[in-house]
């Protein structure tokens, strides 16, 4: 198209001139009603750029990927230690052909350095990744952050699955100790199931928003 | 817009869960002093133990007990397996020959490993020390153990194996030519 027609229609708008006024204008100095036609068409007209698609840069995935690893072993360590203190309180008949005890000191000692890396990665992360989502609410639609959600909400509801059928199982078989077995119990619902909980109510409020 | 009361309760919760998972298990390991402690002892049993091993296999070798740690060797062993000293303060072990057969091995202890029980403190990082622990329990301080060479060449417990003559069942067939064989 050319640029003087395109010069002289805006002209004419800036002397607030009808389109019919220019149109009619433009007709009587020799223009083409096709070339007319077109150059008042929408397509080339000004129009507003659009916004810019929100982009979560893969900084931000990552940071997620090393907030649930670390979410991940602290649960564990916490795990073992409270799985350990159910079997002092309430200690299980000795096993005579029992060749060595399951919690060695070095269990413990392993849980409570990996307690000490991981509470404050965890603490770290959470603080942030929380901050971005309530500056930046498109965060809750990152891909990674998601499959990591649902893998952890999958993880935990087997981990509990999996706990009461082998407790209801060695009940049926008279083979637990039913309070140690029902404390045991309690230790995974507790962590493994608070877990769940939060990210469950995650999944609802990012829905909700 | 600030963080919801999910995520404070939450993250209270595992804070709190570690907190007391750290102070309950710290209340339940040895102190890392003591675990220094203990490793030392460890490894003076396990020295011990090794020693002993290769004192009885120089007897066999030279029907004699050593006259001292420096002529033992380490035979069967890599060199770097059999230490003389101890791993805390680098002193020599001491070895005294009381008879032909016997002598004393003595090492300084800063345990006590005469009252732990022998199966509940099992743990796979110790395995050596395992196989030593009951022949050298010791009381904290200087102790010495008293061995005798086991020389396992002509001691046995076995008894002698005698012949049995087997029954007969069926009379042997004697060797006599065939005469159709010939044909």
């Amino acid at each position: 198209m050319s640029s003087s027609l395109d010069n002289y229609i805006t002209a004419a708008k800036e002397k607030n001139l009808s389109d019919e006024q220019i149109k009619n204008a433009l007709r009587l100095a020799g223009w083409p009603d096709s070339q007319i036609n077109e150059a008042f068409t929408p397509s080339n007209t000004m129009l507003m750029p659009a916004p810019p698609a929100p982009h979560v840069g893969m900084w931000t995935g990552f940071l997620y990927i090393i907030f649930f690893i670390s979410l991940y072993i602290l649960a564990s360590s916490i795990g073992v230690v409270f799985h350990h203190w159910v079997d002092q309180i309430l200690p299980l008949p000795k096993d005579p052909y029992e060749y060595f005890s399951y919690y060695p000191d070095s269990v413990l000692q392993g849980a409570v350095a990996a307690t000490l890396v991981t509470l404050p990665i965890f603490s770290y992360l959470a603080f942030l990744l929380k901050k971005q989502l309530i500056k930046k609410p498109f965060v809750k639609n990152l891909r990674s952050r998601k499959i990591l959600i649902y893998i952890t909400l999958i993880s935990t509801f087997l981990i509990m699955l999996g706990h009461v059928i082998g407790t209801i199982y060695d009940f049926l078989q008279g083979s637990a100790n039913s309070i140690n077995a029902i404390a045991h119990l309690g230790v995974t619902l507790l962590i493994a199931g608070s877990i769940f909980g939060y990210f469950i109510s995650e999944v609802r409020y990012d829905s909700n928003t | 817009m600030i963080a919801t009361r999910k995520d404070i309760l939450f993250f209270i919760e595992l804070v709190a869960l570690s907190a007391i998972a750290v102070v309950y298990a710290l209340t339940q390991i040895p102190s890392p002093f003591e675990q220094q402690k203990l490793k030392w002892d460890q490894e003076r049993v396990i020295d011990l133990g090794k020693l002993k091993n290769a004192i009885d296999q120089y007897y066999y070798t030279n029907a004699k007990l050593p006259e001292a740690l420096a002529v033992v060797t380490s035979e069967g062993y890599s060199p770097d397996m059999l230490r003389k000293t101890d791993p805390q303060t680098d002193q020599p072990y001491t070895y005294r020959v009381t008879s032909p057969i016997s002598y004393e091995i003595c090492a300084v202890f800063v345990t006590a490993n005469k009252d732990l029980a022998s199966v509940d403190d099992y743990n796979y990082e110790k395995y050596d020390y395992q196989t030593y622990r009951n022949q050298f329990k010791h009381p904290q301080g200087t102790f010495c153990f008293s061995q005798k060479v086991q020389d396992q060449r002509y001691e046995s417990n076995y008894p002698t194996p005698t012949r049995i003559s087997s029954p007969t069942i069926l009379p042997l067939p004697t060797n006599t030519p065939n005469p159709t064989s010939s044909l």
